[in-house]
């Protein structure tokens, strides 16, 4: 366990008084046994790394353990099935990320309904991905790239990492907006897909910053655009695809916090507001910058319409780019 | 009819229905394209080289013949009984219980144990488990599980 | 020269006090996770992992590596003993390591894998050091096609040495590769034979599969053998000793396999096991007596284990210096980097040097005392052959299950382990051997893949793959191994050939 300071136990017994005082009395004394936060993804992919930031501050907060339980299997289905099945007593939440609303444009067997099953408890952080294209690529820019692209239309590949994952979504978009036809290889993870970018044998991969800045940095991969609407300031020199004609254009990497369908209102609230301090601390905006992320906190509302808009967001993508044939 | 080795004819079908099973099995998925190689390309080749290699095992076991093995019945539902009694047991019971009721069964497989060596060894190999996994490794399974 | 300025940084890292005490500590809990059935070094990496978020960063990973390499020592331990492979590369040393057990020469057997081990370590660690840059600029120019010809040349290599039938032999290695169809396809998201199991999907679990098809079907057989009859096993120091023929017969092989597995461990997209296959395949087919293989013989185990170490060390060279892990076991190793906030890329080596050097030091001292700690504890693993039979045959179904089920915390990996008990009880009544199943479900899926990719990128043009340098060698090489089996098969069949005594051994 951390060792924790007397100071930090008194701001966090002052923090715990708040948050009881502004709850109602269904919550008199949550958390008052271990909150098991599941990750449906192995240990170390980055959902994990996240939640036990999340969740070593949450239980330095709460002055309760904040147990972390790795789930995976079957594209995070597995664990998003056990949460649903829990009791709604908020003793059992989940991270999800961007993939969660994602699945269900593309998936016809998930186990459970990902929009009724489910309460929006919060949002974590988000980041944007990154273009990364070969080094011998004849393009520097965004505008050069589209151009290249079309030139070849047909011929050229991009690396994604499975059907109706982030960086596939990335890539479909991509083709749609810019109005060009670029094959996507499906990769086992963004490491291998970036290493076939590296060695020229496809054109780029949409992947995260965390992965791709180190080789940007020495010249192993060209980055092109960034995702987001703004530039990120992890990297602000590379332009954003918003800003080089494709008008609107962002995906987002993010994480957020669920629990099974029917969660007390008032523990919501609470889990909400404590999930949101510990976003307000430094120490975990500094975690998230360094993988170019930022924490972005939502009342549980506009993090219920957040999802809700993600969902349909994807099911139109998906359809447009006709991403259930398999190619 | 020819002499026919009975163990590698068994060997044959054997092989000939995992050909079968997959070969259907990867009707339901699409073939693709030479480009595009779909979900069933690599079931249903493999389906087809299975089924052949049935064939080619039956053309082999002709000619010599040899003794049919021996069954071990008691021991194959003991230790399979045991596997599925803890997958069973598992979530509903907890670790310790579970891992007393596996041993049990799974000592039934020794012909000469009594039930006071089953019942020792039970008692002494769930205390064990708890005390490595639970309390060594601290892994997250319960101890005991309350099945109402 | 630049090496010894390295080696200089990294010693200084690695010789402190806290950094040695934490490379004992993982070596040893990596070599007693490894020992018990069921726990893998993905599992023992994955458990442990936690414990490390609050060393430091370079002390956790010196402790997690040790974990790694203990455990995929450890496990050799429980695959010679009792048959029971926790990873791919350990299946192979059952092959010859088990039947030396049966034999009474469990000891000799431990001591050639220990040695064997550190050996092959030592190089893969001299080849971190010297070959570091080189080899990330070599990895770099396999591709997908690349990929798929050496995953087809592992393949058809391993295949082809089971000499003895030849049909039955390559029937399991088909069945291995559907049995490996099994799960997403991930060129489409397809499902594949997974029967709504959402668990399916992911393929299925390795160490069920494994542990079910060796080890509990090795239980049902010897339970009708000998219940109160331990392996008649001698644990003096002397019985650990090879002979002086089996001395000579081990170095050569060690060699091979460490050249072997340095190099296919080195590249990103192969994992450790591949690199133990083809050595033992090798061994096999330059032998003067290939039958003696599966049997017992020294070179069966010398060169994987060999291969198998050199592997894991190279292995951390894409890791480090790509960013790319290699396996599921590196997957989590860089996980634990990350959470520690260190990317592993290129600059790693030049902005951090005293991590990495500092680790590459660590390693080598990791394999001094894993070899210090092993050959000790030799007559201690020998000794548990000693435990009665009706004792030791309820312990391991326990520690099969729960290690099983701790994988991924899942009771249906624990069903599968009864299924393909049951499926290799009747596979070894029908006389097929049980290894190429392990190879073809590992090489399978990778050779799908790649060459979905490999035709995906050059839109189905063969020749296009074929005249790919690499690539076209390999499948040339491939070709040239699949007309020489067929041929000394036909050769054998003239002069009459052998019977096939290999029944369920």
């Amino acid at each position: 366990m951390m060792p924790s300071t007397k100071r930090k136990f008194l701001s966090t017994a002052a923090g715990l008084l708040a948050a009881t005082a502004l709850a109602g009395p269904a919550l008199a004394d949550y958390p008052d046994s271990p909150v098991t936060l599941v990750v449906p993804f192995a240990t170390g992919g980055s959902n994990d790394i996240v939640a036990r930031q999340l969740g070593r501050q949450l239980s330095e907060m709460w002055g309760q353990p904040v147990v972390i339980e790795n789930r995976p299997g079957g594209g995070a289905t597995v664990g998003s099935l056990y949460v649903s099945e829990q009791d709604p007593d908020g003793y059992t939440i989940q991270i999800a990320s961007v993939t969660f609303t994602m699945n269900p444009a593309v998936q016809d067997d998930i186990p459970y309904d990902p929009r009724a099953d489910f309460t929006r408890i919060a949002l974590v952080g988000q980041v944007p991905l990154v273009i990364g294209a070969r080094p011998n690529i004849p393009a520097d820019t965004p505008e050069e790239l589209f151009e290249y692209l079309r030139q070849h239309p047909g011929e050229l590949s991009y690396g994604a990492t499975g059907v109706g994952s982030i960086q596939h979504f990335a890539g479909e978009l991509l083709n749609q907006q810019a109005g060009v036809d670029v094959e996507a290889i499906q990769y086992s993870g963004g490491g291998p897909a970036m290493v076939d970018v590296m060695g020229d044998h496809i054109e780029y991969s949409i992947g995260s910053m965390t992965q791709m800045l180190p080789q940007i940095v020495e010249g192993n991969i060209k980055p092109i655009a960034v995702t987001s609407l703004e530039r990120s300031p992890a990297a602000p020199e590379i332009p954003t695809l918003h800003e080089s004609g494709l008008e609107g254009f962002e995906v987002l990497q993010w994480w957020g916090i669920l629990g099974p369908a029917g969660m007390d209102e008032d523990i919501v609230e609470f889990l909400n507001a404590s999930i949101n301090e510990v976003l307000a601390t430094d120490e975990f905006r500094e975690f998230l910058a360094g993988d170019g992320g930022e924490p972005r906190p939502m009342s549980v509302q506009e993090f219920h319409d957040f999802m809700g808009a993600n969902f349909d967001r994807w099911e139109e993508v998906a359809v447009d780019a006709g991403m259930r044939d398999g190619n | 009819m020819p002499r026919m080795d009975k163990v590698e004819l068994l060997a044959a079908a054997f092989m000939f229905a995992v050909g079968v099973f997959f070969f259907v099995g990867a009707l339901d998925y699409q073939v693709g394209t030479m480009a595009r190689t779909g979900p069933g390309f690599l079931p249903l080749a493999l389906g087809i080289a299975a089924m052949i290699l049935g064939v080619l095992i039956a053309i082999a076991a002709r000619g010599q013949e040899t003794r049919w093995p021996e069954l071990a019945p008691r021991a194959l539902v003991a230790v399979l009984g045991a596997i599925l009694a803890f997958a069973l047991l598992l979530p509903r019971l907890g670790l310790v219980p579970s891992i007393v009721i596996t041993v049990l069964i799974a000592v039934t497989g020794n012909r000469d144990a009594t039930p006071l060596f089953a019942v020792v060894t039970a008692v002494l190999l769930s205390f064990a488990c708890w005390l490595l996994f639970i309390q060594g490794l601290g892994l997250s399974i319960p101890a005991f599980r309350n099945p109402f | 020269m630049d090496l010894w300025a390295n080696i200089l940084i990294g010693l200084d890292t690695a010789i402190t006090p806290n950094n040695l005490l934490y490379c004992f500590l993982g070596v040893f809990l990596g070599t007693f996770f490894g020992v018990l059935p069921g726990v893998g070094s993905l599992a023992a990496v994955s458990m442990l992992l936690p414990i490390t978020f609050y060393l430091e960063p370079t002390t956790a990973l010196v402790m997690l590596a040790g974990v790694y390499y203990g455990a995929e020592y450890g496990g050799s331990t429980s695959s010679i003993l009792l048959n029971l492979p926790g990873t791919p590369s350990n299946a192979v040393t059952c092959l010859d390591g088990y039947p030396m057990t049966q034999q009474g020469r469990a000891g000799v057997a431990l001591l050639v894998t220990t040695l064997a081990s550190f050996f092959g370590g030592s190089i893969g660690i001299i080849a971190l050091f010297a070959l570091a840059p080189l080899i990330v600029k070599w990895a770099l120019v396999f591709g997908p096609a690349e990929y798929f010809a050496l995953m087809l040349f592992g393949l058809v290599a391993a295949a082809t040495v089971t000499q003895d039938k030849p049909a039955k032999g390559l029937a399991m290695v088909v069945f291995g590769m559907a049995l490996g169809t099994v799960g997403t396809h991930l060129a489409t998201g397809a499902p594949r034979y997974t029967y709504g199991y959402a668990e399916l999907r992911d393929g299925i679990n390795f160490i069920a599969l494994a542990m079910g098809l060796f080890g509990v079907s090795e239980m049902i057989l010897s339970l009708t053998r000998t219940v109160n009859k331990p392996f008649n096993q001698k644990v003096s120091l002397r019985s650990m000793i090879p002979t002086r023929d089996e001395a000579r017969r081990t170095f050569l092989p060690m060699l091979r396999g460490a050249g072997i597995g340095g190099l296919f461990g080195a590249l990103p997209g192969t994992g450790p096991s591949i690199g133990t296959f083809v050595g033992y395949a090798l061994e096999k087919r330059i032998a003067r007596e290939p039958e003696r293989f599966g049997k017992g013989a020294i070179e069966g185990i010398a060169s994987p284990e060999s291969a198998n170490n050199a592997a894991v060390q190279t292995a951390f060279i894409p890791t480090l210096t790509l960013g790319i892990p290699g396996s599921a076991t590196m997957a989590v190793m860089m996980g634990a980097l990350l959470i520690h906030g260190i990317s592993p890329g290129p600059g790693l080596m030049n902005s951090n040097p005293e991590i990495f050097w500092g680790l590459a030091v660590s390693f080598w001292i990791g394999n001094v005392l894993l070899l210090a700690l092993n050959i000790p504890l030799i007559g201690l693993w020998v000794r548990v052959l000693k435990i009665p039979y009706a004792i030791l045959y309820p312990a391991v179904i326990c520690l099969i299950c729960i290690g099983v089920y701790t994988v991924r915390n899942s009771v249906l990996d624990v069903g599968l382990v009864m299924m393909f008990g049951l499926l290799g009880y009747a596979l070894r009544l029908m006389r097929f051997e049980l290894a190429p199943i392990l190879i073809g479900f590992i090489l399978g899926p990778m050779v799908e893949e790649n060459f979905r990719r490999a035709m995906q990128i050059y839109r189905g043009d063969w020749l296009v793959i074929a005249s790919r340098p690499i690539a076209g060698t390999l499948l040339a090489l491939t070709v040239l191994m699949l007309l020489w089996t067929l041929w000394s098969v036909v050769r054998r069949r003239r002069r009459g050939g052998l019977v096939s005594p290999l029944a369920g051994d």
